[in-house]
């Protein structure tokens, strides 16, 4: 979007936004109402579009929250801003409680405790004596500051500095640091986990954070309203909520405000659609969910970045095309060293003054398997594996289908758990820490089946390698300005690692829009970008043709050349013989052989089982 | 004593519906993988459908025939327009689905039946059961006898038989099912008719023992969800959690209050869930 459509939307918005202000009081009074629901909307984009959390019990939060401050009014003298402060924090303290228990889990289980935990809240609220039982709290007062009644413009004015804020804070957000760990987060935890993030921590941040806006809102409504009562914590306010998120478009901000218009605003300006609602909303939300699931504002966003795509480098380079070679296509021959791959070289390993620093150089091993064994039930997918990694080796894994190699990677990254073994970082056992912290002692990976996050751009989907190399939390995150300077560091980092790939031309695609092997290479990057000591790729070359191939065989190189250690593990004899310091053999989760690319080839027993099916 | 015994088997006779619908989350999950939210609505619609045809004049039994016919009609239309077409969604978005889903039929019954609760004249009529201190209406034990029969005949169906075993491959792995030459498709379909047909029924039998109005399919897919957990997600365990549910909530109803009923339902998840890894241990423990 130009800036001058820019200017031009954020003019119609404001003239949208301030259009109440004038109409009759009934207008005003459904908008403030409208507004405050939208707020408790963005909590819930935050929680469900942005964190990938389905919430089925939001209104929980919502009603923590009105009944803070409708309670507060009615039993203290507090000016409402301090009550609507005490709204966010109880919310935030039930989301902890309710995130907890439910975050342990995974898949319907955390929905439907949501559900659970919103139930047993509003049992209480309709069942306890000084909540006021089924007729609820009446006589809010709208006494923000302390001085007296405020005005239904002002307070509108105030919900609407409040959904605006929320709107900016999630689509900051969604451009920084955690926002990016969101987004992997959604696609493949796994993910998440080896570029370095506290996947529960994360995860329960955000839902505490979404939930206290939520309850942000609740106070607002209870205001707005000037009275609460159990219906606004049923299960149908929950659902409700969630109907504008989806309606409105996911994880865009501006969708819960959208969304919050067509779910309560034209119901309740056209009365006479009262029995029509439900229908409605469910078919719209069925309508969204099967044909447009990026809702309305994700929809019209799509379109725009299309459009900006097409405009910007004609309707022939916006389609992804065949693959263009960058760098003049080399020979095998080609070998580290040459000039133009160590300048590349240097310019993805500068340290651009940050956090980043060489790895140390040393002979002990880096990483030092003993006893490796997996069994999943009685099926034994690794046993009795010992491997050391040397620093600045290369050290290839290979083995027929099933032999269990992409299971010797998983447990290392921590993905999975042994049954049986110790793995050991210079010296250090780290059998049993979680995959986040391994991958911050220094070790990356890239995936079999390549796992890139398709909402964010190639660019972004590298710097996610920086993740435990920076710092920026979820609140300076959502306030782009505190973030700069370390995004500003991570962004000339992935500049020159994309530079180093040849792939600088398709830094703003995504990656469904660039061929199969450059998505190889892009998760290659990711792992220079955490500036690993360790690299764990697991079938790099998979559907890279030749010359692609080759490009990787002295990427590679480059790699060691910079003291770094590659566990490769790959399909292609020819590269791995080609590449390898060390080959580890294995057969049925069991290792026939470990020596040099010449020794291993020689072996009578590897080409029986191995290559000599392949060759 | 007496006053528990009728406590204990009015928890029992709500348990044998939360056990149908449970039952029917059981199926469905077992061929699509979903739990589906929109199970307890075809009891409702089942509920709705017998109070109309029997208020025209219809004998019960013969009104059981198109309610359980709905559920199942129902249950083929949201596979084939809905989940079918997601089959490559994530699971929150095939949840949202369901409960999006639920909401439709929710609109559609306030269009057709209005807000208010209703009820119908029993299939089983004459003097209550005296067995001890305990009366039971024959209409509960018939619902009771339902979940027995429906349970066992599912048993046979899914865990027994060739196509339950087929069912379960689609389930684990359909692309591998479908190049063993199963007809993936059909079992969806068939999974999810049987969970429909079973709602359709049970709604139906439920009907003259606890109202019906548009707003309990919800709450109902909640609680023979947390039965279905409870009973370990199995055919039989569906039954057993539901009977176990019902008879919980009843004691609470009873002993702390008719409000916390909802309450009751809530911990129970909760201490399954946080339990569970214990059980699985246990399970792993013993080898089983």
């Amino acid at each position: 979007m130009s800036a001058r459509h820019r200017w031009a939307a954020a003019i119609a918005l404001a003239a949208v936004l301030a259009w109440p202000l004038q109409a009759s009081s009934f207008w005003l009074g459904l908008s403030l109402t409208v507004t405050t629901y939208a707020i408790a909307a963005v909590g819930l984009d935050l929680v469900y579009g942005y964190g990938g959390m389905l919430s089925l019990g939001h209104a929980a939060f919502f009603g923590i929250g009105a009944y803070t401050v409708a309670i507060g009014s009615r039993e203290t003298e507090l000016p409402g801003v301090v009550l609507l402060a005490g709204a966010c924090l109880l919310a935030a303290v039930g989301a902890l409680v309710v995130g907890l228990v439910a975050l342990r889990t995974t898949g319907y289980y955390f929905s439907l405790l949501t559900l659970a935990a919103a139930l047993i809240v509003a049992s209480v609220i309709k069942g306890v004596d000084w909540t006021g039982g089924p007729s609820g709290v009446g006589g809010v007062d709208r006494n923000l500051l302390g001085t007296g009644e405020l005005t239904v413009a002002s307070m509108y004015v105030i919900a609407v500095a409040a959904v605006l804020g929320g709107i900016g804070f999630v689509r900051s957000l969604r451009r920084s640091r955690q926002g990016r760990a969101l987004a992997a987060l959604r696609v493949n935890p796994a993910l998440a986990a080896a570029v370095g993030v506290d996947v529960l921590r994360l995860k329960l941040g955000t839902f505490v954070l979404g939930c206290a806006f939520t309850g942000l809102g609740g106070g607002l409504f209870a205001q707005s309203l000037a009275y609460v009562s159990p219906e606004f914590v049923g299960l149908t306010q929950s659902i409700q909520f969630l109907v504008m998120v989806v309606i409105g478009g996911m994880a865009t901000g501006w969708g819960a405000l959208a969304g919050a218009v067509v779910v309560r605003g034209i119901p309740e300006a056209v009365q006479s659609l009262r029995d029509w609602q439900l229908l409605a909303l469910g078919l719209l939300t069925l309508v969204v969910l099967v044909r447009f699931r990026l809702g309305v504002v994700g929809t019209v966003e799509a379109w725009v970045r299309r459009r900006a795509a097409s405009v910007s480098a004609g309707p022939t380079a916006a389609r992804p095309g065949p693959a263009v070679p960058t760098t003049p296509a080399v020979g095998s021959d080609e070998v580290a060293g040459d000039g133009s791959g160590a300048a590349a070289a240097d310019a993805g390993a500068a340290p651009a003054d940050g956090p980043w620093e060489r790895p140390a150089a040393g002979s002990a091993p880096l990483l030092d398997v003993s006893g490796l064994e997996r069994r999943f039930g009685g099926v034994t997918a690794l046993s009795g594996v010992d491997l050391q990694v040397t620093p600045g080796q290369i050290h290839a894994l290979i083995g027929p289908n099933g032999a269990g190699k992409t299971t010797f990677i998983n447990l290392v990254t921590g993905v999975d758990r042994p049954t049986a073994g110790r793995i050991r970082w210079r010296d250090r056992d780290i059998t049993r820490e979680p995959p986040h912290r391994r991958a911050r002692l220094g070790m990356a990976r890239t995936f079999q089946l390549v796992a890139l996050c398709p909402e964010l751009t190639v660019a972004e989907n590298l710097a996610l390698g920086a993740y435990h190399r920076t710092r920026t939390g979820v609140l300076r995150g959502g306030t782009r300005l505190l973030a700069r300077g370390e995004e500003r560091a991570v962004h000339e980092r992935v500049l020159g690692v994309l530079d180093r790939l040849g792939l600088a031309h398709l830094a703003d695609r995504r990656p469904d829009e660039i061929p199969v092997g450059q998505r190889r290479l892009v998760e290659v990057g990711r792992a220079l970008m955490a500036d690993a000591e360790l690299l764990l790729l697991d079938e790099p070359a998979a559907g890279l043709n030749e010359t692609e191939t080759n490009e990787l065989a002295r990427l590679l190189r480059d790699i060691r050349a910079e003291g770094r250690s590659i566990l490769l593990v790959e399909h292609d004899m020819r590269l791995v013989m080609d590449i390898s310091d060390v080959v580890t053999v294995l057969d049925f989760g069991v290792p026939l052989r470990t020596g040099t690319p010449d020794e291993v080839a020689r072996d009578e027993q590897v080409v029986a089982a191995y290559l000599g099916v392949e060759a | 004593m007496s006053d528990l015994l009728t406590v204990a088997w009015a928890g029992l006779t709500v348990g044998a519906s939360y056990a149908l619908v449970a039952l029917g989350i059981v199926i469905a999950q077992r061929v699509t993988r979903v739990v589906n939210l929109a199970q307890g609505e075809f009891s409702v619609l089942g509920g709705f459908t017998t109070a109309t045809l029997t208020a025209a004049g219809w004998p019960v039994a013969l009104a059981l025939v198109p309610a359980a016919a709905l559920g199942g009609a129902l249950a083929a239309v949201q596979e084939w327009a809905l989940l079918r077409r997601l089959r490559d969604a994530t699971g929150p978005i095939l949840l949202l689905t369901t409960v999006a889903l639920a909401v439709t039929f929710q609109g559609a019954e306030v269009l057709l039946w209005g807000r208010d609760p209703r009820t119908g004249p029993v299939l089983v009529s004459g003097d209550p059961v005296v067995l001890g201190g305990l009366r039971m209406s024959r209409q509960s034990l018939a619902l009771v006898a339902l979940a027995v029969v429906l349970t066992l005949v599912a048993h046979a169906v899914i865990d027994r038989s060739a196509t339950g075993k087929a069912m379960s491959a689609v389930a684990e792995d359909p692309d591998a099912a479908r190049m063993t030459g199963i007809d993936v498709y059909r079992l969806r379909l068939l999974g999810l008719v049987l969970a429909g047909t079973i709602g359709g029924l049970a709604g139906a039998v439920a009907l003259p023992l606890f109202l019906v109005d548009f707003s309990r399919g919800l709450a109902l897919s909640l609680k023979g969800f947390v039965a279905a957990v409870l009973g370990g997600s199995s055919v039989g365990g569906a039954l057993a959690g539901g009977l176990a549910l019902g008879v919980i909530e009843a004691l609470t109803v009873r002993y702390v209050s008719d409000l916390f009923s909802d309450v009751a339902t809530s911990l129970v998840l909760i201490a399954v869930v946080l339990a569970g890894p214990y059980v699985g241990r246990v399970r792993a423990m013993v080898g089983a």
